[in-house]
């Protein structure tokens, strides 16, 4: 049997209760992963059936609650009211229920029909914990789930509860009902009894009243319960929730409601000596408390469990920034030099390609295909197995609890520079590729911290900007200074990245710094599963984001460097000089005659906003027209030793200069979306160059005193 | 008005004179959480909604390598303060019974 409707599912839950377990278990790979329209959060949603039913699940951003805290907080509660969601599943951690419970008790207020899931249940009973979930679920007022979604065990009670739940809301009659008859919590057949819901303290309980009398109707037109939602409207006026008072105040009638909540608000606050906010939130979790009082048994002993031993040694005062570092030191060397060897062999691959296309006698089809398809589709598929490595490794470290751990580590430190210890992530990542290091400050929940952690990775040298050094140090310094070089240029990156942050901190973005609350999870083995779930999802949102844009630039930059200046000459021009770039870079020439470049490394750098390793590739079509071009014998490091006209110290120059100007077209995009703001990516790509610009005629005037 | 506010607030929470808050806790030692004192709503809230409720026992576990922040637990759930923060969590001392 099969029924015509499909049920809208919404997860819900704090951050690490394994809802994303849970979900990816539900869905497998039935997902479909985007971006809520203009946020940075990501939105899952993924589909299952159930007993004839087809049912969508939305995966919910992680929440404590359902303020507007974060852009996640706000994300999760606009979905809750906007989307008419049929039935939210409540994600519990089951060794957590103090806290948990808090969410439920607001999602509860919400009125939508809930199932809780109550996640990681064998843990808690490891831990001596004995929960009645037949109580729970009477005091709540829902079916209470028990689950372990690592093992995917329980799913299936909770689909068949939420399709219960769901059924009885809408009236369905099934002609088998799925359920034995045995869930737990399942006598909750009976819509919620009144006095279920948490009782405020009479002064509140009496405003709420008050002001759910007076709220206009449409507040609650169309709901299922129409007394919830104004009950539920009331408390969040109460609490002097903006986007609510918003909403009712854009109605047809608000009436005198606003007014009214915004007086009970002061004169409670003075009449209670504390916020009604406060005091709401403390009655839920009081609630929660007296759930956890009647439901749950603990036999704790306490002894240490393996959460707190592992903290002794990655936390602790010596070993814990040194242990850090070698743990990034892994990641790097895993992402590096494992991913050496499918990027060689892809490197191999589109050099066959670009070989066969060779052959192609249209000049102009194979102009097109060699260097600006082979070479753009070649530029972003040689980085993936480097990023896929990173998120790898990244995507693990998250899910054990790391990562929270690296940003207890190191917050003190990004605290100095006005950053937060969830910048750090980014900003290492930013050593791989900006655009997910860029991604990643999606971590950070607070705006000015997120921007000013978006506008210092940029200036962390990516990957791409390595074969530019090891070109430039190899060929004008000798085997130790070479290295001393590019370590130099590492280190005025990261110095600059600091600067910034520094910078934007005291001008555009100053404020009181955030509050840093973070939690420190347990740690736990994640499942391989949802490791490769989300390394395969970063790294397919890599490909599109970046991957358009550096193609698009690539074809660009191609276009340029084909297109003949003066009429009469072929397309596309044999000599670069000849084409619009080459014109270009003599016109641009004089702004970088004084850091010692030539208009070919002009052109070059031209070329290089496409995508930084593109700077190479360019001067070797550049100096391969030069006289000695013919003989293969002589190193790209030599022809740019004899041809460049630069020396060791406008060399060098030139290094920091790449290190530091616009990094690329696709951070340039990344930033534009990740801020939703061109302002903010023509900020950093003006600021960028001028930063570049004149690093690198200090390092020039320096370099030509000391080397003269 | 906002300066009445503040005053009742002090008269009704004895927690601003003389009472102890988190930073005066050793790592290891333990206390009850008597209120979220003088700072914020927004942070307070926050606090609360992530498990700093008055009335829990509250342990400081240990301070990061550089001093800041500080871990704490409520419960199995480990927090990460920085001072700012943690100076807003009043305390009172744990009767011996309960330790």
């Amino acid at each position: 049997m099969t029924y015509n409707a499909s049920i809208f599912i919404a997860l819900a839950g704090n951050p690490n209760t394994g809802k994303s377990t849970i979900f990816n278990a539900l869905t497998g790979s039935r997902q479909h992963v985007g971006n809520y329209p203009g946020v940075t959060v990501e939105r899952k949603e993924g589909k299952t059936t159930h007993a004839g039913f087809t049912i969508n699940v939305l995966d919910l951003p992680g929440t404590y609650g359902l303020g507007a805290y974060s852009p996640d907080e706000t994300v999760a509660r606009n979905a809750l009211i906007n989307e008419k969601i049929d039935v939210v599943i409540n994600v519990v951690d089951a060794t957590n229920l103090e806290r948990n419970l808090g969410l439920t008790a607001q999602l509860k207020e919400m009125g939508i029909p809930m199932v809780l899931a109550l996640n990681m249940h064998d843990m808690a009973q490891g831990k001596g914990l004995q929960i009645d979930t037949m109580q729970m679920g009477k005091l709540i007022g829902c079916p209470v789930i028990p689950v372990v979604g690592s093992r995917q065990q329980g799913l299936e009670q909770l689909l068949e509860s939420a399709v219960a739940v769901y059924c009885r809301e809408k009236g369905i009659q099934r002609e088998q009902p799925g359920c034995p008859g045995k869930c737990h919590g399942c006598p909750a057949n009976a819509p919620l009894p009144a006095e279920r819901l948490i009782r405020y303290n009479d002064d509140l309980e009496n405003t709420i009243n008050h002001l759910a009398a007076i709220l206009p109707d449409e507040v609650a037109s169309g709901e299922l319960r129409p007394e919830i939602m104004r009950r539920w409207t009331a408390i969040k006026l109460l609490e002097g929730d903006k986007l609510i008072s918003a909403r009712v105040a854009g109605g047809t009638d608000p009436g005198n409601v606003l007014s009214d909540a915004e007086d009970s608000r002061t004169f409670l606050s003075q009449h209670l000596g504390e916020d009604p906010q406060m005091l709401i939130a403390a009655a839920r979790f009081g609630f929660a408390r007296g759930i956890i009082r009647e439901t749950v048994q603990s036999s704790t002993q306490d002894e240490l469990d393996a959460t707190a031993r592992i903290d002794r040694i990655f936390l602790n005062r010596l070993l814990g920034l040194p242990l850090f570092f070698v743990i990034m030191w892994a990641l790097f060397q895993i992402t590096f030099t494992v991913g050496a060897y499918p990027v060689a062999w892809l490197e191999i691959m589109f050099s066959h390609l670009a070989a066969a296309a060779d052959q192609i006698s249209s000049p102009l089809l194979r102009s097109i295909i060699v260097d600006a398809a082979i070479g753009g589709v070649g530029g972003v598929l040689t980085f993936m197995p480097n990023i896929l490595l990173l998120f790898l490794g990244i995507s693990f470290l998250e899910g054990s609890g790391y990562m929270a751990r690296a940003a207890f580590v190191t917050d003190r430190l990004m605290h100095r520079i006005g950053l937060h210890g969830k910048s750090f992530i980014p900003m290492l990542i930013g050593f791989g590729c900006s655009v997910p290091g860029i991604m990643a400050t999606r971590t950070l929940e607070n705006d000015r911290d997120r921007i000013t952690t978006i506008m210092a990775v940029p200036f962390i040298s990516c990957g791409a900007r390595l074969p530019v050094y090891v070109l430039l140090s190899s060929a004008f310094f000798s085997g130790g200074a070479a290295a001393n070089a590019m370590f130099a240029v590492y280190i005025i990156g990261v110095l600059v990245a600091i600067a910034t942050a520094k910078l934007l901190r005291v001008s555009i973005l100053r404020g009181e710094p955030e509050p840093f609350v973070m939690e420190l999870p347990p740690y736990r083995m994640p499942t391989i599963n949802s490791i490769f779930i989300h390394m395969w999802e970063r790294g397919w949102m890599y490909l599109q984001k970046a991957g358009t844009i550096i193609l698009a630039a690539s074809v660009i930059v191609w276009f340029l460097f084909a297109m003949p200046v003066k009429e009469g000459e072929s397309f596309p021009v044999d000599n670069p000089d000849h084409s619009v770039a080459g014109m270009l870079g003599e016109q641009l020439q004089p702004i970088f005659a004084p850091l010692g470049f030539d208009d070919k490394i002009t052109v070059a750098l031209i070329a290089g906003v496409a995508a930084k390793e593109v700077v190479v590739s360019t001067l070797t079509t550049l100096y391969s027209m030069e006289g000695d071009s013919s003989d293969a014998s002589i190193s790209l490091e030599q022809k740019v030793k004899n041809h460049s006209g630069l020396n060791a110290a406008s060399a060098f120059a030139l290094m920091i200069f790449v290190a530091l100007y616009i990094p690329c077209l696709a951070t340039l995009a990344v930033i534009r979306k990740e801020t939703n703001s061109w302002g903010w990516a023509l900020l950093s790509g003006g600021y960028s160059l001028a930063i570049a610009w004149v690093f690198a005629l200090i390092a020039y005037r320096i370099g030509m005193i000391l080397i003269t | 008005l906002f300066k009445l506010h503040r005053h009742k607030r002090h008269h009704h929470c004895a927690c601003y004179e003389g009472k102890k808050t988190l930073l005066n806790l050793n790592p290891g030692e333990s206390a009850k959480i008597h209120c979220l004192g003088h700072g914020p709503g927004l942070i307070k809230h926050r606090l609360m909604e992530m498990g700093v409720i008055p009335g829990l026992i509250v342990k400081v576990e240990r301070y990061a390598p550089l001093g800041e922040p500080i871990e704490i637990s409520i419960g199995d759930c480990h927090l990460s303060l920085r001072k700012t923060e943690a100076k807003l969590i009043c305390i009172e001392e744990v009767p011996a019974s309960q330790e």
